[in-house]
């Protein structure tokens, strides 16, 4: 599956491209040939960069939904794209410009204090940060930051320029992002995930029950923000706020292992990230074509294709079949 | 707080028409004693017994037509930019000593009424028919006229029309055609500029796009005589205004002559574009850069903003043209984009 | 009851405030003269520029609150909202429609429409017929449909040119900007109406808080009945938006702000409360949004946020430290 994303990913778009030009754009690149400089700066770190970040926020969607145990849970929710958000328009308010190196040293700094804000709010710090709590606190976090990006935004309006484009993610900068760094962070917060996969299984069968079987609940939920928040902060760095995907690919992952033996944590994350990887590939792809020659947005098609297809699955959906 | 005006008590009803040629727009009446103002706009008329003194302006770019005529108003609307008092370089020296008020963000209508303005210019400013009505118990409210788009109706016509509410009707049509006059002159200077290709193009982001038609950046171009690429025209443009293109093909932009214009991004994205090594514009030196007071001076597009442009910008469109690959445009050079 | 009276009194001192201040600051003997004389500066802050935009303010919040204490309780989820069933995403989507048209109608109406449009298709889309509909789906789809909805309108709204863009964030925000006494009157007689028919429904839905089977024993049909009180939360959100726009947050934090305030435990004491909270939350952050930066005013939907949220917070940290939550 991942391979024909792969494959669609890499050839599909507006210009036409010859297969034998794809050799030579890696063995002799000429910075002057359209068609090299698509591949190479175009097509390929989009490829890698949905890759990147449909996995993180799969893997992060799928821990988020375990730990508040609230089938809603979006990492959004933990005021990430909010707090990005928040950063960027205050940053380039402040400093009168907004070229991609700055978006990119405030997106990451942004979502992190958010989410640790959240965190900290929600009870954590006390070890005890539960469901309820916690998506309380991050929807206060995520009201008081909306608010204010709005206030910004209407006060300074060139702002509102960098907003626009911020508010649906998109793949397309992904050649100006450090996605290599980004990428070394998304690893290191799955393995970190794969980790603790299987405290976050215990402790979902309650905090009072995981206490007596000897695990610090503090813990493990601490270590499961770390992953959340590096992992959607490093995803928000390179693509912006994708909402909605670390959702769906929960969902989807675990409709799809509904009826496979091995329903474990660690498999579904998989799962959720090799979907959400390639459901990022498909709609980045999408945007290309549907209005050419303007792109629409992947976070849009995102959006507006999981959408539906999330609705159709919510109706089907048995009862306690979720988290 | 001085009195707050009466409509009513001030404005009686008698209509004096002096129908200018057939060449006027449809609406307007001035009477023969010059005493009775009335402009019609898309909301309704506008009545003054007497010239304004007292200006309000609230459009996004209406102070530069006051301001033109010798009128300072009371308040200003804030756009973008961090000038003092919001008012732009182009404007300044028609300021003197005055600080208006700046309006940001929503409309205050409270600081309006303490103002206690004669006149409230509201055209091209966004106000909704609410606040419409609200601010007409205030002061009579000039807005564009019916057939004009909100955002877009054309700087000849706003400065006419707000030069009728002043009583300057005279002084309102030397402005216009002293600007159009200096147009024409800077095409009879350069005629190699008619039929040459032209192309006003930003970058936001990671999106490259152009203006097109209507929007005032395009017209300031086809005012001088160019005209747009031919693979552009094929483009759909977003409501008249601009349109965006493929990052994986540029093609549209390679014109006789590029014109980038800057955002809040500055130029360092336009630089870092490994795509637009690739158009002909860039390799042969045709790329002109506008930098933050010119990008605005365009974008404002008013009758002070456009002569301030093309005097910043017609050096650069020469060297650009000239047709020799090795003239530096000066321009383009501080911005990083030459080859 | 002394909870009742301690918001009532906020109630008041806010709403005085409200009028007091702004921009420009009018000294309480100016605005006597002008209630009094009927003319004057006095009279037109108060006649025109700020009375109704307070009264406004008042009828909306309340609407909005109460609304969104009604499906904290319908969903048991302190994070319900009308936004689960996708009503403010519906909202901004039909005022963006409108802008990109080039309508003339006013944005909070369309906003109105929008939402409602877009809860009755939720409706829609779930009926499974007479065996009833699990909650979860319900949530789910209206989320799922208020993503879209979302998605639609930043697509939209990316290709408009700039300042109509901005103008239409600022009815996104929702605004309070120029109000008339035909605004205020309307929420108030239509708020006054649902009102009275919500409390009608309290018992209804203290049955349904014990649970369906529960309420089923004591009588109640609990699918009819979930349904006709989330149309009428939807509706009183729709009083609420169609004269204030899509104010973001205020259905989410009027719940539980007015309960700390109030210490409500009925289902109808709890209505109140949350539109009482509403109503000072709204008109606080009006007051904020309009006149704290001298020379800027913003529409009140920024403000709802940057006020509501500390204050949950604060709830919230004081329900941890009491092991409350």
């Amino acid at each position: 599956m991942l391979m024909i994303g792969a494959a669609v990913a890499l050839t599909v778009g507006v210009r036409e491209i010859e297969p034998h030009e794809y050799m030579e754009a890696l063995w002799h690149y000429d910075p002057f040939d359209p068609a090299h400089v698509t591949i190479v700066h175009i097509r390929l770190p989009r490829f890698l960069a949905a890759i990147v970040v449909g996995a993180a926020l799969g893997i992060a969607g799928l821990v988020m939904q375990a730990l508040s145990r609230n089938p809603l849970a979006d990492p959004g929710i933990l005021g990430v794209n909010a707090g990005a958000a928040f950063a960027l328009v205050l940053g380039t308010a402040l400093m009168s410009q907004a070229d991609q190196t700055v978006l990119t040293l405030l997106a990451f700094p942004g979502a992190a204090v958010a989410s640790i804000v959240v965190f900290a709010l929600g009870g954590g710090l006390k070890g005890d940060a539960g469901p309820v709590r916690l998506t309380l606190a991050g929807a206060a976090v995520n009201a008081f930051l909306l608010s204010s990006v709005t206030a910004v935004v209407l006060v300074q309006q060139e702002t509102f320029e960098v907003k626009r484009y911020w508010v649906a993610g998109s793949l397309s900068d992904a050649a100006y992002r450090p996605l290599t760094a980004m990428a070394v962070v998304i690893g290191l917060a799955t393995m970190l995930a794969f980790a603790i996969a299987p405290s976050i299984e215990t402790l979902s069968l309650g905090t009072d029950l995981a206490r007596g079987l000897g695990m610090r609940p503090g813990y493990v939920q601490a270590g499961a923000l770390t992953v959340v928040t590096l992992a959607t902060g490093a995803a928000v760095s390179v693509a912006g706020p994708i909402a909605f995907l670390g959702l769906l690919a929960p969902h989807l992952a675990t409709r799809v292992l509904q009826n496979s033996k091995d329903r474990s944590l660690r498999f579904r994350m998989v799962m959720a990230a090799a979907l959400g990887a390639f459901i990022l590939m498909v709609a980045d792809v999408l945007g290309r074509l549907i209005m050419a020659p303007e792109e629409v947005r992947a976070g849009v098609v995102v959006a507006l294709v999981g959408g539906p297809v999330f609705v159709w699955i919510a109706r089907s959906l048995k009862p306690g079949a979720t988290a | 707080m001085a009195p707050i005006r009466d409509k009513n008590s001030e404005f009686t009803r008698r209509k004096f028409s002096l129908c200018c040629g057939a060449a006027c727009l449809a609406a307007p009446y001035v009477s023969a004693n010059g005493r009775w103002i009335e402009v019609e706009h898309a909301w309704g008329t506008l009545r003054l017994n007497q010239p304004a003194e007292r200006v309000v302006s609230i459009g996004y770019t209406t102070q530069d037509a006051l301001l033109a005529m010798g009128v300072v108003p009371l308040a200003v609307r804030h756009w973008f930019g961090e000038n003092p008092n919001s008012i732009w370089p182009w404007a300044l020296k028609t300021l003197g000593q005055t600080e208006p008020v700046v309006i940001t963000g929503e409309v205050s209508i409270e600081m309006i009424a303490d103002l206690a303005p004669d006149l409230i210019v509201a055209i091209g400013s966004g106000i909704a028919r609410a606040e419409y009505e609200i601010l007409v118990q205030i002061a009579p409210v000039l807005m564009h006229a019916s057939d004009e788009p909100v955002f877009g109706s054309p700087w000849q016509a706003d400065t006419r029309r707000i030069g009728q509410a002043l009583g300057k009707d005279g002084h309102a049509e030397k402005l216009v055609s002293d600007v159009e006059a200096k147009f024409l002159s800077a095409r009879s200077r350069h005629p190699d500029w008619q039929g040459a290709t032209a192309v006003a193009a930003w970058q936001n982001g990671s999106v490259t796009g152009a203006f097109l038609g209507q929007d005032k950046r395009a017209q300031f171009l086809t005012q001088l005589g160019f005209v747009p690429p031919e693979k552009l025209r094929d483009v759909t443009a977003r409501q008249g205004f601009y349109a965006t293109l493929s990052p994986e093909d540029l093609s549209p932009l390679d014109a006789d002559l590029l014109l980038w214009t800057s955002s809040l991004g500055g130029s360092s994205d336009i630089a870092r574009l490994p795509m637009r090594r690739t158009l002909n514009a860039h390799r042969q030196g045709r790329e002109v850069f506008a930098d933050t007071d010119v990008s605005a001076a365009l974008s404002f597009g008013s009758v002070l903003s456009l002569p301030f442009a093309l005097d910043r910008l017609e050096a650069d469109f020469n060297a650009a043209l000239d047709g020799r690959p090795g003239t530096i445009v000066a321009s383009a050079a501080s911005a990083g984009l030459t080859p | 009851m002394m909870g009742f009276i301690w918001l009532f009194g906020c109630l008041l001192v806010s709403t005085g405030a409200a009028l007091l201040i702004g921009q420009i600051d009018a000294s309480p003997v100016v605005l006597w003269s002008g209630l009094v004389a009927g003319e004057g500066p006095g009279a037109l802050i108060l006649d025109t520029i700020r009375g109704p935009r307070v009264a406004t303010a008042l009828g909306a919040g309340a609407v909005l609150g109460m609304a969104g204490a009604m499906f904290q309780m319908l969903f048991r989820n302190p994070l319900a909202a009308p936004d689960i069933l996708g009503f403010n995403a519906g909202a901004g989507l039909a005022i963006i429609i409108g802008i990109a048209l080039g309508t003339s109608l006013p944005a909070p109406l369309l906003a109105a429409f929008g939402g409602i449009e877009v809860a009755i298709l939720i409706k829609a889309y779930t009926y499974k017929g007479p065996g009833g509909t699990p909650v979860l789906t319900i949530v789910l789809v209206g989320i799922g449909a208020g993503f879209t909805a979302t998605a639609l309108a930043t697509f939209l709204m990316s290709s408009m040119p700039g300042p109509a863009a901005a103008e239409a964030q600022r009815w996104l925000t929702g605004s309070l900007a120029a109000r008339d006494w035909g605004h205020a009157s309307q929420v108030a007689a239509i708020g006054l109406i649902l009102a009275l028919v919500a409390l009608g429904q309290a018992r209804a839905l203290s049955a349904l808080e014990l649970g369906d089977t529960l309420a089923t024993g004591l009588g109640l049909n609990a699918e009819a009945a979930r349904w006709r009180i989330a149309g009428t939360a939807v509706l009183l959100t729709a009083a609420g938006v169609a004269v204030a726009g899509p104010v973001p947050f205020i259905a989410l934090m009027a719940g539980p702000v007015g309960v700390r305030m109030t210490r409500a435990r009925s289902v109808s004491a709890r209505m109140l409360s949350g539109a009482g909270a509403g109503a000072l939350i709204l008109v606080l952050a009006d007051l904020v949004a309009r006149a704290s930066i001298s020379g800027i005013q913003l529409p009140a939907g920024v403000a709802t946020g940057l006020l509501g949220a500390p204050y949950l917070l604060w709830c919230l940290s004081r329900e941890i430290e009491r092991g409350d939550l």
